[in-house]
């Protein structure tokens, strides 16, 4: 059975996907992924490699199958790691590990809908699963059967496709510069980093104005919100909300346990740290 | 041979032909159960970047971009794509940089020719094209390729109605289309 892989990626902005069927797919996994041999990860998984002069950020993979019967199965998945964009200081440090973000030189890998987990050189990180080719958390064993059973199944899915093609929809450099067709996927991604960085200019604004205690009251309110509910139909300010909601939680819960003379000082250093602005090129 | 020893030689004959039957079922199942089903092999496809395959009959260098779509005349998603190469045909003239396009067809140069006819369709056609050799194992697909013959991008499959605004939006934009 022949399966015809097709790519769509950004070559001419050093970002690539590459495929089993590309010579460097071997040497590539056994350089970023010390304990993992490529005939696992064959024949469907993909690597993205960057060798611009920019760290990817953000990307959006689309796989889209056509089986034997002309049917098409279309699967997108956004992937980020939005800490720049916000302004944390320590995603900027060397030696900050990217867990998504793809720095220059480096790959990440994936399958069907899902990012395969790094190498970890603590085995207890990631619970236990660094032999696992699927994420998850449980014992070793139960990972290893569960992504048996899954790579099975997944192999089983698209051992009936004639065509397979892997799409770099969008990408964001650190610099926020956004390329691609997705909108959707860099709304989302506004959305998300709207949230934090709003909420993170009231609590700067409300400190340095002397009134903390009542914007500290302010952002609590925001986490009794009710809990959004999305709709089928994509919405900006859905995602605002959702957000809004979950960052005001982390802000308020770091402050209860930290004390606000250690949490304050640290968010007042994320509101004054310069960030790109998300943009689309 | 008499009549008792042909059946002697039947009746051994049929236990072997039936034991060898049966051995040779048990092999094939004890090597799908152990083996499993063989892995699908891949082939390489299209890719950004990488120049498309020969067309003699096509010169790029006349265009700035060439959108070539593969149909076929029996395919029944191509039928169903019909409107969206409809209006691409419609905002060819619209677009900012010269945009040519062409359809390729497995099929015969009279199948075609009727095809078209029954669909109201005026188009350029090269027929009897053999999409193997060009990296495309199905219809539709559409390939944007530039003045040197390189895939600037691809669409694979009937598109949905997002995905088809995506296209035509990036025919029409010259950034996107020169992404």
């Amino acid at each position: 059975m022949q399966v015809r892989f097709n790519k769509r990626d950004f070559p001419e902005r050093g970002v690539h996907i590459v495929t089993p069927l590309d010579p460097s797919f071997d040497e590539k996994v056994r350089k970023h992924f010390k304990k993992r041999n490529p005939e696992e990860l064959k024949p469907f998984s993909v690597l993205i490699y960057n060798s611009g002069s920019k760290m990817v950020l953000a990307y959006a993979l689309t796989w889209k199958l056509i089986r034997q019967d002309g049917q098409v199965i279309t699967k997108t998945v956004g992937y980020s790691e939005p800490d720049l964009l916000m302004g944390k200081e320590e995603a900027k440090g060397p030696d900050y590990k990217h867990t998504t973000a793809i720095e220059t030189d480096n790959v990440k890998c994936f399958t069907w809908g899902s990012q395969v987990e790094p190498d970890s050189e603590d085995p207890t990180e990631n619970g236990g699963a660094r032999d696992s080719v699927f994420g998850g958390k449980g014992s070793t064993a139960d990972l290893q059967d569960n992504a048996t059973r899954l790579r099975e199944q997944l192999a089983a899915q698209l051992s009936d496709a004639t065509e397979i093609t892997v799409s770099l929809d969008g990408v964001v450099f650190e610099d926020g510069v956004f390329i691609g067709t997705n909108s959707l996927f860099f709304q989302q991604l506004q959305a998300t980093v709207n949230a934090k960085v709003d909420l993170l200019r009231e609590l700067g604004q409300g400190v340095e104005a002397g009134r903390t205690d009542q914007v500290l009251e302010s952002i609590e309110a925001a986490t009794r919100l009710p809990d959004v509910n999305f709709s089928q139909e994509f919405s900006a300010d859905d995602y605002y909300r959702f957000y809004r909601k979950l960052y005001a939680t982390e802000i308020i819960g770091m402050t209860r346990s930290f004390g606000k003379i250690k949490a304050l000082p640290h968010f007042l250093k994320w509101y004054h740290a310069d960030r790109p602005i998300l943009r689309k090129e | 041979m008499d009549r008792k020893s042909l059946k002697a030689t039947l009746e051994v004959s049929t236990n072997v032909a039936v034991l060898l039957v049966a051995i040779s079922a048990l092999s094939l199942l004890a090597i799908f159960f152990f083996v499993g089903p063989r892995k699908p092999e891949l082939t390489p496809g299209l890719e950004k970047g990488r120049v498309f395959g020969n067309l003699t009959n096509i010169d790029y260098r006349g265009n700035e971009q060439t959108l070539i779509i593969a149909l076929s005349t029996t395919c029944p998603y191509c039928g169903q794509s019909l409107p969206l190469y409809r209006r691409i045909l419609d905002t060819q003239h619209s677009a900012k940089k010269p945009l040519k396009v062409i359809a390729l067809f497995p099929n015969s140069a009279d199948d075609v020719a009727k095809y078209l006819k029954e669909n109201q369709l005026t188009i350029d056609t090269i027929t009897g094209v053999d999409f193997s050799s060009l990296h495309i194992s199905g219809t539709p697909t559409m390939i944007l390729v530039n003045d040197r013959g390189v895939v600037n991008d691809f669409w694979t499959g009937r598109l949905d109605d997002g995905e088809a605004e995506q296209v035509v939006r990036s025919l029409i934009s010259e950034k996107a289309s020169s992404q």
